[in-house]
């Protein structure tokens, strides 16, 4: 494998992670959305914010791939 | 999958026909009772002593039978009660109508979280195991990547377990559900039986003691009469009020509260449209002049019968204490504290009231006699408290005591001190007494009112004809 290979390999990686972040994501919105009214108003709180930071937090990473990691493959990319 | 569905309307309305079927019985059961007993107190002759025989025997069975139904109308109910109130308490369904549960839903949640999870895991899993080329210079960009999945998906793990929690509960609750529900055995019973049997209304009632007294002790002696627990019929209203207006020492130790307050109930109609059973109980008891013998221990909640029973000196009008006393939830001669306004009427004599700290309004009481601290923090409108030399003379502890903090908030309020015999001193050692509308009665001679006291403020002090000047010293803050 040559370097330029192993730098692609590494950027498809990084695609398939991000898919899956991607349907985290979807999940996410799910569990959200199936939170039960009937549960008591802080408990229905307590999910959906916890719920909504770990989206946050998905979103976080999957920026740090869109705007660091596959610049920063495609520049190596790039390089060769 | 757990799934359930139950129609609360349908167990509603069953046990709607358990409790009519039940308050059918109760009322054939007391009419046929209460014939029993005129039987009972009416009968001499050894001829009836069979039919006597059958009479008691068909009373048990009476008894034993509708034991057994309202237990099982109080267990349905109960379990009605139970589910409705936890189903709706967790799940989006009002009490009333058909409740469903399907478990898919809560698991779709839980299989949802564990999906994000994994996937999170499979991606951290990916980019510790990422070839990353040595040309790529931003190698912490994965590690941080890789360290925050892993962050989230621990995360994660919180609301999947309690998910997981809220469906076990939920489906646990479900099937002790369905165990009473198979637990719960409707029994039919002909209610009209007894009726049919016996026709004994036209018996005839002999006042003579000795049937009076036979009479009683059959009431007495018949522990289950706690059964006649709701729905109190007229003939039942009339057949206590004869237990209580006739017999002086009903044991009500086997009885509960409920059971005891409405068997006590009076003639008096409007209490007994009540659900306040300590006014069933006050007003019965009271009502017939049987306080000092009721064993009222376990009454704790219901103040008047330890008030009666702690002073026996307490003459309570029936037709006043009907409204007025049952609020008081403490003991006299220990505390009174009641939150609730407290109109006691015309009808304590010689009340003693060691502490008595109630928001309270007193009317029309005579002879008081306090001992201790007292706050009447109502106000005692349109009041009369009348202290008369004699009495202050036989009282001592108005004549000269140690009063602290007394708080007289009187409004159109007054203080009579009646004419005082020769030589009578009123004095009291108090602080912070605030008096207004003093009004000493003509005096012989030589009374001497005095207040050893600071803080007083007292207005309105008048003076009525005295044959001899009346001394008032140490008075603070007086207007006159």
């Amino acid at each position: 494998m040559t370097p330029k290979d192993a730098v692609k390999r590494m950027l498809s990686t990084i695609n398939n992670i991000r898919k899956n972040l991607n349907d985290s994501l979807i999940e996410m919105d799910e569990i959200y959305k199936k939170i039960p009214y009937a549960l008591e108003v802080n408990n229905q709180v307590f999910y959906r914010s916890l719920v909504q930071q770990n989206k946050n937090d998905i979103l976080a990473q999957i920026r740090i791939i869109d705007n660091d990691i596959i610049p920063e493959i495609e520049k190596t990319l790039a390089s060769f | 999958m757990a799934r359930f569905e139950i129609n609360v309307d349908t167990i509603n309305e069953q046990v709607r026909q358990l409790k009519s079927s039940v308050n059918n019985y109760k009322s054939d059961y007391y009419d046929y009772y209460n014939n029993i007993n005129k039987i009972d107190g009416a009968w001499n002759d050894n001829n009836t002593s069979g039919f006597m025989q059958v009479l008691s025997k068909d009373n048990q069975e009476i008894i034993e039978n509708m034991q057994s139904i309202i237990e099982c109308s109080n267990a349905t109910s109960d379990f009605i009660t139970s589910l409705s109130n936890t189903l709706s308490s967790k799940l989006q369904v009002g009490k009333i109508g058909r409740v469903k549960y399907d478990s898919n839903y809560i698991n779709g949640i839980i299989d949802n979280t564990n999906n994000a999870i994994e996937l999170l895991n499979t991606s951290a899993s990916q980019l510790s195991y990422l070839p990353i080329p040595p040309m790529f210079k931003r190698r912490d960009l994965i590690t941080l990547l890789e360290n925050n999945l892993r962050i989230i998906s621990n995360n994660l793990t919180i609301p999947s377990l309690n998910f997981e929690y809220i469906r076990n509960d939920i489906e646990k609750m479900l099937e002790n559900s369905r165990i009473r529900i198979n637990k719960v055995q409707i029994q039919p019973i002909n209610t009209r039986r007894i009726n049919y049997r016996w026709k004994v209304q036209s018996a005839n009632l002999k006042a003579a003691d000795e049937k009076t007294t036979k009479y009683n002790n059959e009431i007495n002696n018949a522990s289950n009469i706690n059964i006649i627990a709701s729905n109190i019929n007229d003939s039942f209203k009339q057949a206590t009020y004869q237990v209580n207006a006739n017999n002086s020492d009903i044991k009500t130790d086997n009885y509960d509260n409920v059971f005891v307050n409405r068997e006590v109930t009076t003639d008096n109609s409007n209490m007994a449209n009540t659900k306040k059973y300590d006014n069933y109980y006050v007003n019965g008891e009271i009502n017939n002049g049987i306080s000092n013998e009721i064993n009222s221990e376990q009454y704790d909640n219901y103040s008047i019968n330890r008030e009666v029973k702690d002073n026996h000196s307490i003459d309570i009008d029936s037709n006043d204490i009907n409204k007025n006393v049952y609020t008081n939830t403490g003991i006299v001669n220990d505390n009174i504290n009641s939150s609730v306004d407290n109109h006691i009427n015309n009808n304590y004599n010689n009340p003693d009231y060691n502490h008595y700290n109630a928001n309270t309004n007193v009317q029309n009481i005579e002879n008081l006699n306090i001992n201790g601290n007292v706050n009447y923090k109502s106000t005692l409108n349109n009041n009369n408290i009348n202290i008369n030399t004699n009495n202050i003379d036989e009282h001592s502890n108005l004549k000269s005591t140690n009063i602290s903090d007394i708080n007289l908030n009187i409004e159109n309020n007054s203080i009579n001190h009646g004419p005082s015999e020769m030589g009578a001193d009123v004095s009291s050692f108090s602080n912070n007494i605030n008096v207004s509308n003093i009004n000493h009665g003509a005096s012989d001679s030589n009374v001497n009112v005095q207040d050893f006291n600071s803080n007083i403020n007292i207005s309105n002090v008048n003076k009525s004809s005295t044959t001899n000047p009346v001394n008032i010293d140490d008075i603070f803050n007086s207007t006159n």
